[in-house]
């Protein structure tokens, strides 16, 4: 059993040159194999000696054979065990975190977590008397610390569990292999690698394309289903699911458009029999889609001979969770950039409304990127991503934080999977920003609780309504002072490399305590000074009708507050050049 | 009895991908390792199963570039013994040249 001391130092980055040497030697040994295969090829001999040697050829492609799925098992269970390792360094984390915000110790073997410096409460005086406003306090930071300590003695133990899991499972693997039990069949598409990696981790997933032959990726995109499923797979290289899902584009534009037309051929013959032709469901959402696709198309347009990937393509379905289409566009190459930024848009983002929009902003914010990483005298690749991921709320659903917690849920495999492709397929992991704007940034912060930590560098909240994390929402209910231990520190980034900004003019600043902590309230986070908004119009007023005037006033300043909300992306502000700078991994 | 044919040339293209197979195998052989594993978890039991795995892949790996070299040996042994039964061959048929030719 592994001790607390132990799990401490386990790091998944530490399998890194395991998985590399692993991929490499996996390509060589298909390779191998196939050379063995090949010896006798071409070569003009019969009788007893081409026989004898055809049987010893048999037998070296049999041992080639194992080999060869033998270093892809030993692969697919060190990927998988990086994984483990991964979440186990998260879940230490966290227990670190909670032990160093509220100074909590935890014992070397972690049977015991404790507080030394524990709230003193008073004692009761006469049931009569009420409690005084201190000893209130008193009570709710008591309960909040309890609170933090049952926390952390869970992280605790359940990184100890995960740590004894993990160990158990990878050693399983690995005895298997040692003992020579490992089955190999000689029909096997992908010899010891799984035949298609949905559903498992990104560290799996980019070890498995690192690891297959050309052919065998030839064979995956000769495969329609799996072709499409990799468009979207968290893990594949960016440039590769591009491929696939431009391919996907155009097939469904075809699709929706032959839907639509038969929509529209039974509308003029019910009209001309006076009768109006409603759209089914399926009609209605294949129009939405071809509107999404003429967005994407128009957005793709590679600009100043940038690289554009399609890098998330998946048309609405009307089903929960997938009400909208969900895509995603890289500006630059995400495969070789030095720094890559990721931005989650927020309320009633659309890909047909809003994909033409951000990327423009975003290459705008691209380019200010680059030329500060040359102005600095070190420049760099930069690549942004416009990420729509996830179904955006409308006004009905932006109360709630359901959306915000799903689109996380999505969002941490995608900034995840850059990481593992890059570290999988090029060892040169970028340095990765985390934008993220009015509701995305309350998304945003769902996924920064779970991402891997070392994952994202900088995570930035502007225009936001407010932020999510489990332990920001403890701190809400506990009754706690919220400025003592807000909850941003369980975002599993390094302490300082959380910023926030927000123009005081803004109309989110309408919603403040609806959607968690408010950042600009978190001592934690890094308020980021941006002015006023240039969204101010002058207004005067007609002597004579002051009521309505009065009424005016308020619609036109409302206009500015909500114009004022989209300002920070647009290029030539002190907010663009802040996000600017985060993206080229400087400090703002 | 099988028909005899061979090309010799064609040996010696055969001799040739087998020693480059064998190479191919000694290489992944040299640098196979799993010794990460010991920094990346210390206090697993995963260390010394990944020992014995990587010893495995390696010992197996050892039997392909011996197999492979006694192939590409087996290969020339082959074509050199092709070679001098065609040399004798030539001689034996030599004597019937040097009979028509009035040496005999």
């Amino acid at each position: 059993m592994v001790t607390w001391s132990d799990v401490q130092q386990w790091k998944s980055a530490s399998l890194d040159a395991l998985v590399d040497g692993l991929v490499s030697h996996r390509r060589a040994a298909y390779a191998l194999a196939e050379d063995v295969e090949g010896i006798n090829r071409g070569v003009s001999w019969s009788g007893k000696g081409k026989q004898s040697a055809d049987d010893a050829i048999t037998g070296l492609r049999g041992m080639a054979d194992r080999t060869l799925t033998e270093i892809g098992e030993a692969l697919t269970a060190t990927a998988a065990a990086q994984d483990g390792l991964g979440e186990v360094e998260t879940l230490v984390y966290e227990a670190l975190t909670r032990a160093s915000e509220y100074g909590f110790t935890i014992a070397a073997d972690g049977s015991q977590v404790s507080d030394p410096t524990p709230i003193e409460i008073p004692k009761p005086r006469s049931p009569m008397e009420p409690p005084t406003a201190r000893e209130i306090a008193l009570f709710n930071e008591n309960n909040d610390r309890v609170n933090r300590l049952n926390e952390c003695a869970k992280a605790v133990e359940n990184a100890l569990n995960k740590a004894n899991e993990v160990d158990a499972t990878f050693a399983a693997a690995l005895t298997a292999i040692g003992n020579g039990s490992t089955r190999v069949d000689p029909k096997d598409s992908t010899p010891g690698l799984l035949d298609f990696p949905e559903g498992q981790s990104t560290e799996v997933v980019a070890a498995w394309w690192a690891a297959l032959s050309d052919a065998e990726r030839e064979a995956i995109k000769n495969d329609p289903d799996l072709y499409r499923a990799l468009g979207n797979i968290d893990g594949i290289p960016m440039s590769v699911r591009g491929e696939a899902n431009m391919h996907f584009l155009g097939e469904d534009k075809k699709k929706y458009q032959d839907i639509v037309d038969d929509y529209r051929e039974r509308q003029r013959w019910l009209a001309a029999a006076g009768i109006v032709a409603w759209p089914t469901k399926d009609e209605r959402n294949a129009m939405a889609i071809l509107d999404d696709i003429a967005a994407i198309e128009k957005s793709m347009r590679e600009q100043d001979g940038d690289t554009r990937h399609l890098i998330v393509w998946d048309p609405l379905t009307g089903e929960k969770g997938h009400t909208k289409s969900h895509a995603a566009i890289s500006i630059g190459n995400v495969d070789e950039a030095d720094y890559v930024s990721t931005f989650v848009p927020g309320l009633n983002t659309t890909v047909h409304g809003n994909m033409v929009g951000y990327t423009n902003q975003l290459q705008d914010l691209q380019n200010r990127s680059e030329q500060l990483l040359k102005e600095a005298g070190t420049p760099g690749k930069v690549a942004t991503i416009m990420w729509q991921g996830y179904d955006t709320p409308g006004f009905t659903t932006v109360a709630s934080t359901a959306r915000a917690e799903a689109g996380g849920a999505l969002l941490r495999p995608f900034l995840e999977g850059i990481a593992d492709s890059r570290d999988a397929n090029s060892s040169s992991v970028p340095s990765q920003a985390l934008l993220t704007h009015s509701y995305g940034s309350t998304t945003g912060s769902a996924g920064m609780q779970d991402v891997r930590p070392g994952v994202v560098d900088k995570f930035v909240l502007f225009g936001s309504p407010g932020y999510v994390t489990s332990a920001a929402h403890g701190a809400l209910f506990s009754g706690a002072p919220l400025t003592e231990h807000p909850g941003s520190w369980n975002f599993n980034i390094d302490p300082g490399n959380t910023y926030a900004m927000r123009y005081g003019t803004d109309v989110i600043n309408a919603t403040q305590g609806v959607l968690g902590v408010d950042p600009m309230d978190d001592p934690n986070i890094k308020h980021l000074e941006i002015g006023p908004s240039k969204y101010q119009s002058d207004f005067t007023v007609t002597p004579g009708n002051y009521e309505y005037a009065a009424e005016q006033y308020l619609v036109q300043r409302f206009n500015d507050s909500v114009d004022t909300h989209g300002e920070y992306l647009e290029s030539g502000t002190q907010a663009q050049e802040y996000l600017a700078q985060i993206t080229a991994g400087m400090e703002p | 009895m099988a028909e005899l044919k061979v090309a010799l040339a064609d040996l010696d293209s055969m001799g040739e991908r087998a020693d480059d197979a064998q190479n191919a195998a000694g290489s992944i052989r040299n640098s196979m390792s799993l010794d990460e594993v010991a920094q990346a978890m210390p206090g697993g039991q995963s260390i010394s199963a990944a020992t014995a795995a990587a010893e495995h892949i390696e010992s197996n790996l050892n039997r392909l570039y011996t197999g492979l070299e006694a192939f590409a040996d087996a290969v020339e042994a082959a074509q050199n013994a092709y070679t001098a039964a065609e040399q004798r061959a030539v001689i034996d048929f030599s004597g019937v040249t040097d009979a028509l030719e009035g040496e005999g």
